[in-house]
């Protein structure tokens, strides 16, 4: 990709009626939205691992999302460069500009999500030898499903503008909310002092798997704000949030 | 003038030289003859009139006029049929069907007509096969049980057919938007890019999660257009389904010959130690070692009969016959009482008088015997089993089974009627389960043209219903 001199927005030539600037621009863009599409990739990996490595005690695969969470700490840092030079260079408005500070809010939701990720990553270690509850566990895979899902849309929505879909998200990211106050009346009802070990880490788990269900929300949110224009909160059908 | 018999001429179907000859002697006949005509006229009047250097005059006149009229008409009659024809043409090309016929007078533009018509006729036929050619590769991709992407160099998404919208929840699309933001998937644009770039196949798998949880395996073929545009060709394979029945068969032999050594090692292991018992005479821990022996050769036993009912109700082969469905269940429940009560279980019944059906008595017997020791193995002793019969209004009959047991989580829902499939694997073995009981009903009611559905809250029970026509499809299918 060739970089146009800083000082020119004016139109250089013309093709088809765009211009060079213009089209170069697009292409930056492409290229800014395409390694923001992986690193939402990569974090959903990530938590897919994650969800594994507590469910079966892998210790192995464990590490191997704290270490991969390097990876993404680098594109996170690639990104917001770009972000900051197409910004400096181009000076872009309008839905450009949207689109812009919009990569730059969800560039660090999904950093924040990969560092849940590893939050929970950490705790496998910490729980292995205590023994699980399986309905404590089995509510947790299911919150990991529902958070993967949201994660998956949310990233969906993004990548299509969809805002129909963004707008969903918040009734996606209800059962999440559902699970995680169940998680706590389980854990009331552990009577085991060695289970309860083990139950106490899980609310945790259960937390940052809701968290990332909000983040998720939120990229959302941002969805509408490339659309629309409008700074939205989507609110949850009963405003229990946060 | 003589540009009209020219074009005519050039504009005669390729193919049918001999036409060439005909046109121009037609023309120039005509012609001729009208020249003739004046030549004849000028000359005669010259004749009569040549005395007097004035009239001559005159006359002369008078023949370049009567010339100029005469040519004016020839040309006249040449000219408006062929504008006529042009005008025609013209028409068609907006779709009018066909050339007006030129009136009989000039024949070679009535010719000229007919040949046109047999050309557009020509080309709607084509017109209407390619159409015809587009709607039937248009259908064959829509019909595919496979994925079709079609992407262009760039990457973007120019075509997706319906199975391929349907896994990525893909409604509409503007053709030409970059895939991978159409799709919400980098990878697919990845192989897309790559193969192009190497004029070669490549192959992948995508794994996703929205809308719903999906592997495919990623096909791309490079496309060249004659135009030197370049593109590529993604076939998607759903291995979803695939993947699980795969792992259901490699999980079904570990799981049957795991569940097969286990009793059967603990047996020697205990036999070696009655032999030790018997050589220190002591006969106290040789009974207990043989009461153990008994224990675990009877789940061996166990297993092994649900093997072989599982084996046998797989088979499909029905023996149908009337069945006195209330006689079937008290049978069951009856059998199944003295269980119930030992683990302090309160097993009752609801059954409606006189329900009866046609089946497989001994089938639908695993049927109801298998959910109803499904339902006091996973109660709590102070628990409750109710087994409820009912004729169905719209004919057949319906079972339910509910307890009030610790229930299912919801994501292990679907997976329950599958063959050893266990949610607690650990508890399961102390409690004598072989994780095939459910895979049986599931079976038994499917072959028997009906379905078993469970709901579940975990710590409140679960509800197993089944429903049953009143008598077996026939044939009854052979799964």
């Amino acid at each position: 990709m060739s970089t146009p001199p800083a000082t020119s927005t004016a139109v250089v030539s013309r093709q088809g009626g765009r211009s060079t600037v213009r089209a170069t621009f697009e292409a930056r863009l492409e290229g800014l939205e395409a390694k923001l599409l992986q690193m939402g990739q990569i974090v959903q990996t990530q938590l897919t691992r994650t969800l594994e490595a507590l469910a079966s005690g892998d210790l192995a695969l464990a590490d191997e999302v704290i270490v991969r969470d390097d990876a993404l700490d680098r594109t996170y840092v690639e990104v917001e460069q770009e972000i900051l030079r197409t910004l400096a260079l181009q000076a872009p408005v309008a839905r450009d500009l949207r689109l812009v500070a919009a990569v730059l809010h969800v560039n660090s939701h999904l950093e924040r999500m990969g560092d849940l990720c590893v939050n929970m990553a950490k705790f496998v270690r910490i729980t292995v030898e205590y023994p699980p509850v399986p309905a404590i566990q089995a509510t947790l895979a299911e919150m990991g499903a529902h958070a993967q899902k949201l994660i998956a849309a949310a990233m969906t929505a993004f990548a299509r503008r969809d805002a129909a879909l963004a707008g969903t998200l918040p009734r996606l990211d209800e059962p999440l909310d559902r699970l995680n106050q169940q998680i706590f009346r389980m854990i009331e009802q552990t009577g085991d002092d060695r289970a309860l070990e083990w139950a106490s880490r899980m609310i945790l788990v259960a937390r940052y798997l809701e968290r990332l269900g909000d983040h998720s929300v939120d990229i959302g949110e941002q969805v509408g704000f490339i659309v629309t224009g409008e700074v939205r909160e989507f609110l949850p059908p009963k405003a229990a949030r946060g | 003038m003589s540009e009209g018999p020219a074009g005519v001429r050039g504009a005669a179907p390729a193919g049918r030289p001999a036409r060439r000859s005909v046109l121009p002697r037609r023309l120039s006949s005509r012609l001729f003859a009208s020249h003739l005509l004046l030549a004849a006229v000028a000359l005669a009047l010259g004749a009569f009139l040549s005395r007097s250097p004035s009239w001559r005059i005159g006359v002369i006149a008078a023949a370049i006029v009567l010339a100029g009229l005469l040519s004016g008409a020839t040309a006249r009659s040449l000219t408006a049929p062929i504008a006529r024809l042009a005008r025609s043409v013209r028409r068609m090309t907006n779709g009018e069907p066909a050339v007006e016929p030129a009136r009989p007078e000039p024949l070679e533009l009535a010719e000229l007509a007919a040949a046109l018509n047999a050309t557009a006729e020509q080309l709607r036929t084509r017109v209407a096969e390619i159409a015809g050619e587009r709607d039937r590769a248009a259908q064959i991709l829509a019909a595919l049980e496979n994925g079709v992407l079609v992407l262009d160099a760039r990457g973007g998404l120019g075509y997706a057919n319906p199975p391929a919208r349907a896994w990525f929840g893909l409604a509409e699309f503007e053709p030409g938007m970059p895939a991978q933001r159409v799709l919400g998937v980098l990878d697919i644009t990845r192989l897309a890019k790559q193969a192009i770039a190497t004029s070669r196949r490549a192959s992948g798998q995508v794994t996703l999660v929205f809308p719903e949880h999906r592997t495919l395996a990623v096909r791309v073929t490079p496309l060249s257009g004659r135009d030197g545009s370049a593109g590529a060709l993604v076939t998607l394979v759903d291995l979803t389904s695939r993947r699980r029945l795969e792992v259901l068969r490699r999980d079904f032999v570990a799981n049957a010959s795991h569940e097969l050594k286990t009793p059967v090692a603990a047996i020697r292991v205990l036999a070696e130690s009655l032999d030790d018992a018997l050589d220190d005479e002591d006969p106290d821990t040789a009974r207990r070692f043989v009461g153990r022996i008994g224990e675990e050769a009877e789940r061996l036993g166990r297993l092994v009969k649900d093997l072989l009912d599982l084996s046998k109700v797989e088979r499909g082969t029905l023996a149908v016959e009337p069945v006195d469905m209330v006689a079937l269940v008290k049978d069951v429940t009856g059998r199944s009482a003295r269980q119930a009560a030992e683990r302090g279980l309160d097993l009752r019944t609801g059954l409606q008088p006189g329900v009866s059906m046609r089946g497989d008595r001994a089938q639908l017997a695993l049927l109801v015997s298998n959910l109803v020791d499904n339902a006091i193995q996973y109660t709590q002793p102070g628990g409750r089993v109710t087994v409820e019969l009912r004729a169905q209004d719209a004919g057949g009959v319906r079972i339910v089974v509910a307890d009030t047991g610790m229930g299912i989580p919801s994501n292990e829902l679907p997976r329950v009627f599958e063959r050893f499939y266990r949610i607690d694997k650990a508890r399961d073995r102390q409690t004598g389960g072989t994780g095939l009981g459910l895979a049986i009903v599931r079976h038994v009611a499917e072959s028997h043209g009906g379905r078993v559905t469970v709901d579940s809250e975990l710590g409140r029970g679960s509800t197993f219903t089944v429903t049953l026509p009143a008598s077996p499809p026939v044939p009854a299918p052979a799964t």
